[in-house]
Formats: structure tokens, sequence, C-alpha cells
């Protein structure tokens, strides 16, 4: 039988395991720095986490050449092996995180656009910077941050009422796939989509469906009851996002769903 | 109710992190109530809105030479093909901003603005840059290459527009 502590590295041993494997994954993609560092764009937009990052000219220094941005690619796998490894040192963890959000703040930069596929590895990382003795209160509060994120994205499906359309879904579809079903037509996910788009009820279900799993992690901020049916909704929701809509980028979120599963005798001693 | 016995609990136990707790949660509050990003672990709000019906479903492709055939950013590996994909949106869409930033309407909603000149002078050089990523990327685009707006119906093009 584990004791907490070894209970809390195994799962900090797992959450960088798959967090290590996502970035092989965007590696293999070709959705690393060393692959954008040259492109014409410095997009800020309106977040002040952009703008502070354009003033501090790190995009200079980090993206000055192919060989400094393939460097910080490195840095970064290596900081999350070496936590891996050394899964007592918190420093190693939270440089990896500086290391992360760097990444995430740099690719967005230069791609022109701010994406957000890589805040789920955030919250799931989160628990980790902390002492172990707030381990409890850390965990809890990537787990509310996790609900609080998914409502909203389900209460502005809700206030953008494209639900009360019933063609909306299909078009989307159509939208999404407009190029794909030219070049791969025959493909499962083309066959599948297609149907959808030719059943506008059942996709109109679909989508609702959708907007009600994210409504209801609002359960979460209420109970804990309710964490294996979160854990199960947010798996689905970005398997169905892979398949039906092919943001497979997205996946790397299914990382935190862990936070749904941890056993409360994990928090037995640490509870303060 | 869980939150709220959660950051009784938190104030109870540690101040620094309940501090913590509540920079975060003012960031998103104000996201919120501004409308416009400020953190970059914002929420996502995609497909909120009704899609209409269109005659034809816009992608911006690259075209492999005269003949006006677009290129299968599909093939390459992994998730690879969304790059392909955005990076010519994001060109058309910036290049139309005013001071090339989107978000600027939002930033003279507070009381700001982003007047720089340079970042439309860098999108100047889009074109030849997306052939060097695409290289990168793999897929090997002609000297001739054009950015062209492809409308698509049911998996056929209906219409071709170039990208200036």
């Amino acid at each position: 039988m584990l004791n907490n502590l070894q209970n809390i590295w195994f799962w900090k041993r797992l959450v960088l395991a798959f967090v290590f494997f996502y970035f092989l994954w965007l590696w293999y993609s070709g959705l690393m720095l060393q692959n954008i560092y040259d492109s014409p764009f410095q997009y800020k937009g309106a977040d002040i986490a952009f703008w502070l990052l354009h003033w501090s000219q790190l995009p200079k220094i980090i993206l000055f050449n192919e060989a400094s941005a393939t460097v910080f690619s490195f840095l970064l796998l290596m900081l999350l092996g070496l936590s891996f490894f050394l899964v007592e040192k918190r420093y190693l963890t939270v440089l990896a995180g500086v290391f992360l959000l760097l990444y995430q703040l740099l690719f967005n930069y230069k791609l022109g656009y701010h994406t957000h596929h890589l805040y789920g590895l955030h919250f799931a990382l989160l628990p980790f910077y902390f002492k172990k003795e707030n381990f409890y209160l850390s965990a809890s509060f990537a787990r509310i941050m996790v609900c609080i994120t998914y409502f909203f994205a389900g209460f502005f499906k809700l206030i953008g009422k494209g639900y009360l359309s019933l063609d909306s879904f299909s078009n989307t579809l159509q939208n999404q796939h407009s190029a794909y079903f030219y070049f791969h037509s025959d493909s499962i996910r083309s066959q599948f989509a297609m149907w959808m788009i030719n059943h506008e009820n059942m996709a109109w279900m679909f989508f609702f469906m959708a907007m009600l799993m994210q409504l209801s992690f609002v359960g979460g901020l209420l109970s804990k009851r309710f964490d294996p049916f979160l854990f199960a909704f947010l798996v689905l929701f970005h398997l169905m996002d892979w398949f039906l809509m092919n943001l497979g980028i997205f996946m790397g979120m299914c990382i935190m769903s862990y936070l749904f599963l941890l056993p409360k005798s994990l928090f037995k001693d640490l509870r303060v | 109710m869980l939150i709220i016995n959660y950051l009784k609990q938190c104030r109870k136990s540690n101040l620094g992190f309940f501090v913590f707790v509540v920079v975060v949660f003012v960031l998103y509050a104000l996201q919120l109530a501004l409308k416009t990003e400020i953190t970059p672990l914002g929420y996502f709000s995609l497909y909120s809105n009704a899609t209409p019906k269109m005659d034809a479903y816009t992608q911006i492709l690259p075209s492999a030479g005269e003949d006006n055939v677009p290129v299968d950013i599909y093939q390459l590996p992994g998730t690879g093909f969304i790059m392909m994909e955005i990076l010519p949106t994001r060109y058309q869409i910036l290049k139309n901003s005013e001071n090339c930033n989107q978000m600027n309407h939002k930033l003279h909603r507070i009381g700001l603005s982003d007047r720089n000149t340079c970042d439309c002078e860098n999108l100047k050089q889009f074109a030849n840059w997306y052939k060097v990523f695409a290289k990168r990327q793999g897929i090997d685009l002609s000297d001739h290459y054009k950015i062209k707006e492809f409308g698509f119906l049911n998996g056929e093009i209906i219409r071709i527009k170039d990208v200036e």
C-alpha cells in the first residue's frame, strides 16, 4: 500500500508523462517554436500577457534563429523529463511550467492567433507547483478552475443562442470540414460529419448535448459527488472534438481530467 | 457549497495561497467584465453563435499554380494541417484590421490603443515566408503558388478568389 506522499508522486509522474508525450506529438505535428520562429506575425491582441512578453524582448532572444528556438524546445522537454525522474524537486516542475507558459505565449505570438489549446496542461500541472502540504488546496483550486472554464464555455453557448437555430451545427460542420470533404470525402470522419449535416435534428441534438455537458460543470462547484461524470464528460467532449470537428489539438486538455479522479484518501493527512 | 467552503478553508489555512486564488479569480472576473483577453489561460467560447447557411463555405489554402488546384494540407503528419489552415486565415484577418491588431477595438474600449506600424510592414513578407514554412512542414509549393480563398460546398469547389 502506498502512503499519501508516494501517491502524490504517482499522480505527478502520470501527469508529467502525459504532458511529455503530448509535446512529442506536437513536435511530430510540426507545432514547435522552431517551425514558426521566423513568421512575420507578432500578435499581441488585447492580452496584457502578450504585451509584457513583447516588451520584455524575450521573443527576440528565444526566437533569434532556428537553433535558439530548437534549444528552447529541447529544454522544455528536458525539464518535463527531469521533473518526472526527480519527482521531489519542485523547482524543476515550476521551471517546466514557466517554459510551458513561454512556449504557449511565443507560439501564439508567432501564429497570429491566441489559441488556448495548452491551458489544460497548466491546470493539470498547477497542483505540483506548490509545497506538498498545500496539495489539497492547489489540487482543489485547479479542479475549481476547470469547472469554471467549462461552465463558462457552455454559458457562452447558452447566451450566444446558437442552439435556437436548428441548422446551425450542420452549417458549422460544413464550415469546419469544407476543404477536408474535398480531399478526403471517403474517410470515416467525413462520412459521419456528412451524415450529421444531412440530419439536422441529430446535429442540433449533438450540439445541445455538448452545451449541457459543459453547463453541468457548475455541479462541480457545488459538490464533488458528480466528479466521475465530469471526468467522463471532459474526456468525451474532447474525443468528439477530435473525431467530429477534427480539433485533435485540444486532446491534451484531457490530461486535466485526472483532477476529477483524485481519491479522497489522498488528502487524508494533507487536508489542513 | 463547495466553492464557498473552499475559499473559507483556504483563507483559514494558508493566507498566501488564498491571496493567489483571489488574484486569479479577479483576473477572470475582469476578463469577463471587460469582454477581452487579459490572461493566456482564458475561457474558450468557440461556436457560441449560430452559423448561417451559406452558398459556399470558405477555406484559405495555397494553390498549386495556375490551375487553381488547392494543396492537400491534410496529408501532413499529426495535427500539422492546423497551422497551414490558421496562418493564411490570420494573415487575411490581421491585414484587414486596424494597425494589424484584430483586438484594437477592444483596446479602445478600455482606453488603450495599438498604434504600431511595424506589424503591418512585417505582414508584407507573408507570402514568401509561407512558402518557406510549408517546405519546412513537408509541402513543396511551386514558385507560382498563390494563396486563394476557395469556396466549397459538399466537397466541391464552387468559387475561387485571390487573397491579396
